[in-house]
């Protein structure tokens, strides 16, 4: 029975989530104890579930581990064929590890309707281990988009006031990028069929296709607007403090820990490796759009009256630092990248769990509405200022650990001038960082609303405990998520380099502008 | 003293068990003791269309098999006519159930109601097995002139008897180019066969006549699945016909239709691919933008899937611009057993989307508009799920079937290098999902002004959402079984 | 395209002898003086009783119909008729087939109401 479990571990992990909302759409609605609880354990049985792939993973081995390889679409090539190596386990982990503190913090939070709330979390949850675990493209999309539906109706229904525009926002900046993707995915199985013989969406054949560089243009194109949208990339970040503003809490949670991981998860498992020599050309411009991601992301928080929309924007300026370390291409910096993927995912996590605790309390974002809370409420400023640490990325706290990796890999790569502002973006975000925290939790308590406000109950410190755990636990110890990462981001550097040779050795590299596609209508005798 | 000629009368007994329906529709309509608008005569009258239909589905499934010509090779029996045949009346059958409520308060007698429908479903059959032009006109005259009349039969609806009138003629219309376009095909090639025509086309001899033909025919089938530029009647048809009928006019007239023009397309008019590939591009670009556009700026929701079912008639159209001639003979063409596929979806999901709108309409309330829906989510969860499921699925969002339909035809796009094509499609699909996620903002994320009313429960309703649903997911998720039938159809078309 | 030119001169010809008898008459007929009189609706020479432009009412309609649909029938029997001996008793089956699916519809006109003039 143990031995089958093992055969099929990432379908259990994948699927549980999804079988405890249906056991969730079964429960009565009013039993909102119930139901808490349910959603509750459900999503920590999963996390244990998903930590015997932690155990059971081979540290050392680069490539994928636990495969599942069955037919799924035969007529088109398409298997279920899922797999994860270190990163996507680490992302995984994150995953199953935000799940039950996000559902822990809503209890009191979400007034209406909880039980669509959960049920939504949940399935969502599967949505995102399912992308997270895809080794085929349609069976990625399909996870990828099916995301996409709990997000917006997370949005859209237990929102703010301008829930309904932001949600739609998010939807259809989402399925622009997306379907043009998707277009891109079968013009490669299209590819793939001229040069494999065969039609196939295998992920680990078509690394195997050598594209042509002028299709790979095109094609790392499009993959990135999908990628770069979600990560998201400046100038393509409008929708996320829109969405973030708007999102409950535990919507934010999830958008920022682990929806925007998607983006750049996308990068370094699909559109790199897929397209070096494409993503090659391209690298001056995503390095640019990074730093410009860095320091306007914090330029622009430092001046948010709106605490949610500080955060969001320090998103915008964190995930410029991943997409630097990726584009690095180099061991440390990638690895820098993946780390701070996940440190992000820790921190502003728990930053946003905070904003909904102090929105519970107050029904305001703004954070002049605050001010010497620190006084009445020495239980969140405690690990309020860890949270604002680790995002600064104090040595000692997780964010040092990543933000430091992609620093040195920075310095080490092709492209050294780009510490310059990327070192520039880590002082401003202490600024406006510490800058308000100094606003929301020191300074006189001058509002009278904010004298009877309550501290932290138990249920909310066991909420925040976690996190803060996992951020020294990623500060103090990073060698052993590091050791997992590293073999599987050098196997991609590799990759990436030896196909890059693989496709200049056959054809001279233009310049990408040089570069047209036929449009317009094609007779039947073309070809 | 000539004896009696050949002709397999087994391979016909879909049409006899269709035909036989509908006349006895038709005499239990004045038969029916309790009055032919009582609950007693909408049941009974229901259940024996199920009961006709399924008699025909269960013969046509008999014979999934067979390959073969009767009544003097005018009609073809072959499995892309059957999967015709059962996809037609598995639309129908959904939209009889749809209509076991609504048909109560009609101008006409329930009897006749169903009967105009079983009509309209033999004609359709006949279409879809038809080898000769001559039959598919008779085909389509018998489908047109019983949904034009179901189009009006609406109770109180003002707008019915507009929307049918504007039907009929513009339908009378296009009969007429059809009627035309098959005599100078006559004319030209002296024949009315499909495959005679194949050979008796001769551009050098024939000349541009031969083209006008093949327009005027072309035009005839275009404007019965309402390509732009031949829509305008549509809107106002969906519009003012009772919902069941909009869902049947939506699902299995256009099902019927394509089927014709993918059989004509393929079999009698392959040597003119060159001319009409390029037409097809062009049409579906204007005929996706236009619905799209247009959709998003409706208040009705039953006008709003009007324009959503010209936009679908749009992605089906990218399917057949992307037809490979040089395919023919040498294995199955993606772009063909596509839009196979597609309709297929296509039929569920939108009888779902018209079925929960049936459903919500039970209160006493109509809900038709994007305003009266508002709060109805939250308030009826089992309908606002599934009306959720059947708009992510019509906006082409996994993991519904309208997904794999979505990617299976634009697929075929690319694989012909029609890269245009589906950058130009899948834009629009973008677009459709501002207005097919319009629905569930005012059912979840809005608030109902009054009060909204329990709804009384209908089996029947609640069966067809269920089935639709069933299939969206179903095909969604695991559609190789449909995928194989699809592909085993197109191989005989040729 | 010469098996055309027929047709083609046909049309022309129809169209010539019509458009030129009017032009014709127009130029060389002597022009009356539009009078109050010559304005007026012209009934067998007397002056109307009643307005113009009553509706039928719609029995006269379903009864038309039925006449047509009755007419076609007999259209279709009589070459049937003329060739009763050859096509036997295949023929025979077939009319008759013909007629009872007609005789469908007679019934459910007749009790329907629609051979009823109120």
């Amino acid at each position: 029975m143990i031995e089958l479990c093992q055969n099929d571990i990432l379908s259990w992990v994948l699927f549980l989530p999804l079988a405890f909302a249906a056991l969730l759409a079964v429960l009565p609605g009013s039993a909102k104890t119930l139901l808490c609880w349910t959603a509750f354990a459900a999503s920590v049985v999963v996390f244990a579930v998903s930590l015997s792939l932690w155990c059971g993973f081979i540290p050392g081995e680069a490539g994928m581990q636990f495969t599942i390889h069955k037919p799924w679409i035969e007529q088109w090539g398409v298997s279920y064929h899922l797999g994860i190596d270190g990163i996507s386990l680490l992302l995984i982990l994150l995953t199953t590890f935000l799940t039950p503190v996000v559902i822990l913090s809503t209890w009191s939070g979400v007034k209406k309707n909880i039980k669509g709330f959960l049920i939504l979390l949940l399935v969502l949850e599967t949505g995102m281990l399912g992308a997270f675990m895809a080794l085929d493209l349609v069976l990625f999309y399909f996870f990828w988009e099916v995301m996409l539906i709990p997000m917006y109706l997370l949005i859209g229904v237990w929102g703010h006031e301008r829930r309904i525009y932001a949600a739609i926002k998010f939807v259809l900046y989402t399925m622009v990028g997306s379907l043009l993707m998707l277009v891109a995915f079968l013009y490669l199985f299209w590819i793939g069929k001229e040069s494999l013989g065969y039609f196939t969406t295998d992920l680990l054949q078509l690394y195997r296709v050598a594209v042509p560089y002028h299709a790979q243009f095109w094609l790392f194109a499009s993959f990135a607007l999908a990628f770069a949208i979600k990560v998201p990339m400046f100038p393509f970040h409008t929708w996320l403090p829109d969405a973030h503003v708007e999102a409950p809490a535990a919507g934010s949670v999830i958008l920022a820990g682990i929806l925007l991981k998607m983006g750049t998860y996308g990068f370094i498992r699909f559109a790199m490796p897929l397209f070096p020599a494409a993503s090659q050309a391209f690298t001056p411009v995503i390095l640019t759009l990074a730093v410009i991601g860095i320091i306007y992301g914090a330029l622009v928080a430092m001046v948010q009256p709106d605490l949610k929309k500080l955060v969001a924007y320090s998103s915008v300026s964190h995930l410029g630092f991943v997409m630097l370390g990726l584009y690095t291409l180099t061991s440390t910096g990638v690895t820098g990248g993946v780390y701070q993927m996940l440190n992000h995912g820790i921190s502003t996590g728990a930053l946003f769990l905070i904003c909904g605790i102090l929105y519970e309390r107050r029904h305001t974002r703004l954070i002049d509405q605050f001010g010497g809370l620190s006084s009445r409420m020495p239980l969140l400023a405690v690990f309020f200022l860890l949270a604002t640490l680790s995002s600064i990325g104090l040595p000692g706290l997780n964010g040092f650990v990543g933000e430091f990796l992609i620093l040195i890999g920075t310095y080490g790569s092709a492209h050294p001038g780009y510490v310059f502002f990327a070192a520039t973006g880590v002082i401003l975000s202490a600024v406006y960082m510490l800058w308000m925290f100094r606003r929301v939790m020191f300074g006189p308590l001058d509002n009278p609303q904010n004298r009877k406000i309550a501290d932290l109950s138990f249920r909310e410190v066991m909420v925040l405990l976690p996190v803060t755990v996992m951020m020294f636990w990623m500060g103090l110890f990073p060698g052993m998520f590091l050791s997992r990462i590293t073999p599987s981001v050098e196997k991609f550097i590799d990759q990436y380099n030896r196909k890059l040779e693989l496709v200049q050795s056959v054809e001279t590299v233009k310049s990408p502008l040089e570069h047209r596609v036929v449009f317009g209508p094609r007779g039947g005798s073309e070809r | 003293m000539t004896g009696f000629p050949s002709i397999s009368w087994n391979l016909l007994l879909p049409q006899i068990v269709l035909l036989s329906t509908a006349l006895f529709l038709l005499l239990l309509a004045v038969i029916y003791r309790g009055g032919g608008r009582s609950r007693g005569a909408t049941v009974a009258g229901a259940v024996f269309s199920l009961l006709g239909l399924g008699v025909a589905a269960f013969m046509a499934l008999a014979q999934y098999d067979t390959v073969a010509d009767t009544f003097g090779a005018m009609l073809r029996l072959d499995p892309f006519s059957t999967f015709f045949t059962l996809l037609i009346i598995g639309g129908a059958a959904l939209c009889v159930l749809l209509s076991v409520r609504e048909a109560g308060g009609l101008k006409a007698m329930a009897g006749e109601y169903y009967a105009l429908l079983i009509f309209s479903v033999l004609g359709m059959v006949v279409m879809v097995t038809a080898a000769d032009l001559l039959v598919i006109f008779i085909g389509l005259e018998t489908m047109s002139l019983a949904v034009y009349i179901l189009v009006g039969i609406g109770g109180e609806r003002e707008n019915g008897a507009e929307g049918s009138l504007k039907y009929f003629l513009i339908g009378a219309f296009a009969s007429a180019f059809l009627i035309y376009g098959i005599a100078l095909l006559l004319g030209t090639t002296g024949t009315t066969r499909l495959d005679g025509i194949a050979s008796g086309l001769n551009l050098a001899e024939g000349g541009s006549l031969q083209l006008v033909a093949v327009a005027l025919v072309l035009i005839g089938f275009l404007f019965k699945i309402a390509a732009v530029p031949f829509h305008m009647w549509a809107p106002d048809a969906y519009e003012g016909a009772p919902t069941p009928i909009t869902a049947f006019m939506a699902v299995a007239v256009k099902a019927s239709a394509f089927a014709v023009l993918l059989r004509v397309l393929n079999v009698s008019l392959l040597p003119l691919a060159d001319y009409w590939l390029p037409v097809m591009w062009t049409l579906a670009v204007l005929t996706m933008t236009v619905g799209n556009l247009a959709a998003i700026f409706q208040g009705n929701i039953k006008r709003m899937l009007a324009y959503s079912s010209i936009a679908h008639a749009g992605y089906l159209l990218v399917a057949l611009a992307s037809i490979d001639p040089a395919a023919a003979g040498v294995g199955n063409d993606p772009a063909m057993a596509s839009v196979l596929f597609y309709l297929t979806v296509y039929t569920l999901m939108n009888v779902g989307a018209f079925g929960v709108l049936i459903y919500l309409g039970g209160g006493g309330r109509q809900m038709e508009t994007l305003e009266q829906i508002k709060g109805t989510g939250f308030r009826y969860p089992l309908l606002g799920v599934a009306m959720t499921v059947f708009m992510f699925s019509l906006a082409g969002i996994p993991p519904t079937g309208g997904f794999l339909g979505k990617f299976y035809v634009f697929s075929a796009a690319v694989n012909r290098g029609l890269i245009s094509l589906a950058i130009i499609g899948v834009l629009n699909s973008a677009a459709s999902a501002y207005y097919y996620i319009r629905v569930t903002v005012q059912m979840y994320m809005r608030q109902s002004d009054e009060q909204l009313p329990g709804l009384p429960f209908s089996l029947p309703l609640a069966a067809a959402v269920l089935l639709a649903l069933y299939g969206v997911f179903q095909l969604g998720i695991a559609p190789s079984d449909l995928l194989t039938a699809a592909d085993r159809a197109v191989l005989f078309l040729r | 395209m010469l098996d055309y030119v027929a047709i083609f001169l046909t049309i022309i010809v129809a169209a010539l002898m019509a458009g030129g008898a009017l032009l014709l008459s127009a130029l060389i007929g002597p022009s009356p003086a539009k009078t109050k009189e010559k304005e007026r609706p012209f009934e067998c020479g007397l002056v109307p009783i009643e307005e113009p432009g009553r509706r039928f009412p719609v029995h006269y309609y379903v009864v038309a119909i039925l006449f047509v649909v009755f007419d076609i029938e007999v259209i279709f029997l009589y070459p049937w008729i003329a060739s009763f001996d050859e096509v036997g008793l295949y023929g025979f089956i077939g009319a008759m087939a013909f007629l009872l699916v007609l005789t469908f519809g007679l019934i459910y006109e007749w009790l329907r109401g629609g051979l009823e003039w109120h």
